[in-house]
């Protein structure tokens, strides 16, 4: 059993699946585009039970909590797994419509309010770091906070009223320096995802595997 | 403080002041309107350009993300949905037909909540005018997947009918057989579409939050999407180019008091550094 555990066997099926789903991008070929599909469906299949994990693991987290008696969180810990139980239980009961009385009030009456509750809290950050934080302490920080407030007011209906160039202002603004930056960091992190799917598919990259 | 001056003073004002303010300042205008006119911006212009094109019954792949974690994001939901169910039929003698799908495992709840009422109050009939795939994991391997087999991605659709006993499904093989895709959404799907749908020559127009606008705002300028409503004031010109003034339209007066109060907030702060004199600041937050 202990070539299962070993590296080599998940190195092999990693080179084999990664350069087939690389040449089946490029090389028109039925059969390896039928195999690429087929090992993407697999994939998907597999990130399913990925969520299945991460709820395994909050279960297994919160009941640690719970036993060792962790001051000031574990009764935090009983509430999330009693409110967690009693939402999957009911969601379960009715697994294809979700039409549960206490599932749909858990998530229609709890959980959207408080999810629009704690984005709504973005706001009062927001406004908090623009009076604390946003200095204009050198002549980048004051290149940030000009263009800032030009975009607001160009994106704010009030700005036209102020002066009508601002919502040109604001697109040409976003349309020409700050485009050009976004594409820049898109381009660098599309070729940094590249060098690392071929370190992964060649095994230079082993981290995922658990070994330095 | 007693020894600074006034303008140093400014910047020690307690920040809960700036909160009660802000709050009364999001109030008002749902009470009292102040109606500043909005103009329409070209995005949002394309945006309904693209989906008036269509014809009845042409197929619309759907990415069903409005949430109730989103539903504040997406202020231009209501609308959108609005206009697929109820005013596009009644303009273009038919309905259209949509697949929606969810890449988030929260998409079940929007629909379930929101989003199947407005197909079911307007008479839609479900697998002849619209099917829910329900939530399919995979992020941008499902997304590249739909676009090869957008009736084999799953065997079962939401509420569990096999893909074979839904009559619209039958004739939707792949991206050849789409008309447009759409994606409402708060996340980086816009990004997994462009390349694996929108790069097959699919027309594809994203509704999104604001903070995302910047970068779908580069796919836009590039041709890749068609339209683009990114920000609630984008969707509050969507509201009124279909003649349908909503939540968004009663938001964007709170979005003009707001930001003339973050940029009021800014100046104080700054003023406060010029009272301190020039002497290097240490971040005091």
């Amino acid at each position: 059993m202990s070539w299962i555990k070993s590296k080599g066997p998940t190195s092999i099926i990693v080179f084999i699946i990664g350069l087939v789903v690389l040449l089946a991008y490029f090389i028109d070929v039925p059969v390896l585009s039928s195999t690429s599909s087929l090992f993407q469906d697999w994939a998907i299949i597999l990130v399913g039970f990925t969520v299945m994990l991460g709820l395994v693991n909050s279960v297994l987290v919160h009941s640690k909590n719970v036993q060792r008696r962790k001051e000031d969180q574990w009764q935090y810990s009983i509430l999330f797994l009693v409110v967690l139980t009693i939402h999957i239980v009911s969601g379960l009961i009715d697994i294809f419509n979700l039409n549960h009385p206490v599932y749909v009030w858990l998530s229609e009456k709890v959980y959207g309010p408080l999810s629009g509750a704690s984005y709504s809290t973005l706001g009062f950050w927001i406004i908090s770091a623009g009076y604390r934080a946003l200095r204009i302490k050198n002549r980048e920080a004051a290149v940030l906070i000009i263009t800032a407030v030009i975009v607001m007011l160009g994106n704010a209906p009030v700005g036209s009223l102020i002066w009508t160039g601002f919502p040109g202002l604001k697109n040409w603004l976003l349309d020409v320096p700050i485009s050009a930056a976004t594409r820049s960091t898109f381009i660098g992190a599309g070729v940094a995802g590249i060098l690392l799917g071929i370190r992964v598919i060649f095994g230079y990259e082993k981290k995922f595997l658990g070994g330095a | 403080m007693e020894n600074d001056s006034f303008l140093a003073r400014l910047g020690k004002l307690d920040i809960r002041i700036f909160f009660w303010i802000l709050l009364i300042l999001t109030a008002i205008p749902y009470v009292r309107p102040l109606g500043i006119p909005i103009s329409i911006s070209v995005q949002v212009k394309d945006f309904h350009k693209t989906l008036d094109e269509l014809e009845a019954g042409d197929v619309i792949i759907m990415e069903q993300g409005y949430t109730p974690t989103n539903y504040a994001m997406l202020p231009g939901g209501p609308a959108l949905f609005k206009y697929l169910t109820v005013i596009f039929p009644e303009e273009h003698g038919g309905r259209l037909k949509i697949v929606l799908k969810s890449s988030g495992e929260v998409g079940p709840v929007g629909w379930s909540e929101k989003v199947e009422d407005y197909f079911k109050e307007a008479g839609w009939e479900y697998g002849v005018d619209y099917v829910y795939l329900g939530y399919i994991p995979g992020q941008e391997t499902a997304i590249a997947n739909l676009a090869d087999g957008v009736n084999t991605i799953v065997a079962v659709d939401y509420y569990g009918n096999s893909m074979a006993d839904l009559e619209m499904m039958k004739d939707i093989n792949d991206y050849r057989d789409v008309s447009a895709v759409i994606s409402v959404d708060a996340s980086d799907y816009p990004d997994w579409y462009a390349k694996h749908w929108s790069s097959k020559g699919v027309p594809f127009v994203d509704m999104g939050p604001g903070p995302y606008y910047a970068r779908w705002n580069t796919l836009y300028t590039q041709g890749i999407l068609q339209g683009l409503i990114g920000t609630g004031r984008a969707a509050a010109e969507y509201e009124l180019l279909l003649g349908i003034p909503g939540e968004a339209v009663a938001s964007a007066d709170t979005l003009s008091a707001t930001h003339l109060f973050m940029i009021l907030a800014i100046i104080l702060g700054n003023l406060s550094v010029i009272g301190r004199g020039s002497k290097k600041i240490g971040g005091e937050i």
